[in-house]
């Protein structure tokens, strides 16, 4: 019966573990510290698509561009899904803006750039959210 | 008491077993990651992913916000489905033309069209009686400043019971005061497995 126990439990703690990192810009921040904060809900996700480097510029005359430098500390390949949301000035989810989940590969010790630009000018803030592709019940 | 542990155990991995394999049906999100992801056909979210794509890479060009008529029109040419597959070219164009549209920099001429043949006959005919109703008729009208055109190609290729189908969509924006393409772009969605599955 224990081990019974242990097998169920596992299973459910295996279920429970893809939930999402997500990672937001932080504004007014101070010199010398990271434009941004990664929400970690999932280390191991983490481990894997650890975002080291935030910049910001505008293309097309008023939207706004984002690119990200995620970091890989696994010493194999692994794969990552990615997704932005974008928001207004006053924090509003910007209409019509969700974006489809991608999947990326991301090779040992590998940085890669992640790109996401605002659908609209008002799409001023975003947010990234990533989850875990590489598990076995998915395949 | 051991055969009565194992009864429980087989019976209710049996149990779970079978309940995990008749999936009842469910509404799930199309730009979600629950989405089945097919070995031989494009499905819905390669063309958002596409899509997506494109319309990044025509964003960070810039040839919109540059075009001297502001906003600029674009107009909607040959679209060409190349592939064994046969789906309605407007599930990769609709999705581009919502997120062009959102940019604020371009319209969509829907009473203009390849062939003559406008996308909307109702406002073509609106237009054109509103335009004889104010004497405008005789007058050049604003033509497209730009049209737009693609391809959608297929590669296949397969080892053993591995299959790998790569789908290439290929996109070209012409300026038509030059009738030169001011941009273009590609990208290709692979996809390799034995068979179809949920997620990526």
């Amino acid at each position: 019966m224990p081990r019974l126990f242990q097998i169920v439990s596992l299973t459910f703690a295996l279920a429970a573990c893809n939930t999402m990192n997500t990672v937001v810009p932080i504004s007014n921040a101070a010199p010398g510290t990271p434009g941004f904060k990664q929400v970690i809900t999932n280390s191991w996700l983490n481990s894997k698509s650890n975002v080291t480097d935030v910049k910001e510029d505008v293309v097309n005359g008023d939207q706004k561009r984002v690119q990200l430098s995620v970091y890989s500390d696994q010493a194999t390949p692994q794969s990552i899904s990615y997704r932005f949301e974008w928001f207004d000035g006053n924090g509003m989810r910007v209409t019509g803006a969700a974006q489809a989940w991608q999947t990326q590969r991301i090779m040992p010790r590998e940085t890669i750039i992640i790109t996401g630009i605002g659908p609209t000018p008002t799409a001023t803030q975003w947010q990234l959210q990533l989850l875990d592709t590489n598990l076995p019940w998915t395949q | 008491m051991i055969t009565i542990r194992n009864t429980i155990v087989l019976t209710s991995v049996a149990t779970f077993a079978l309940c995990a394999a008749c999936t009842p049906a469910r509404r799930i999100d199309s730009r979600g990651n629950e989405v089945i992801t097919s070995t031989n056909k494009v499905d819905v979210q390669d063309f958002n992913l596409a899509a997506d794509k494109l319309v990044q890479s025509m964003t960070v060009s810039g040839v919109f916000a540059k075009s001297p008529n502001q906003p600029a029109i674009l107009g909607i040419s040959r679209i060409t489905n190349d592939t064994s597959d046969q789906f309605d070219t407007d599930e990769l164009i609709k999705k581009i033309r919502i997120a062009l549209l959102q940019t604020g920099k371009v319209q969509i001429s829907t009473t203009e069209g390849l062939g003559g043949k406008p996308e909307d006959p109702m406002a073509k005919g609106t237009k054109d009686m509103r335009e004889f109703q104010s004497g405008k008729s005789n007058e050049m009208p604003r033509m497209t400043d730009f049209t737009l055109t693609a391809k959608i190609l297929e590669n296949s290729v397969s080892a053993g019971d591995t299959k790998q189908t790569s789908f290439i969509f290929q996109m070209s924006l012409t300026d038509t005061n030059t009738g030169n393409a001011v941009w273009e772009g590609e990208e290709t969605v692979t996809k390799q497995g034995q068979k179809n599955a949920i997620g990526f």
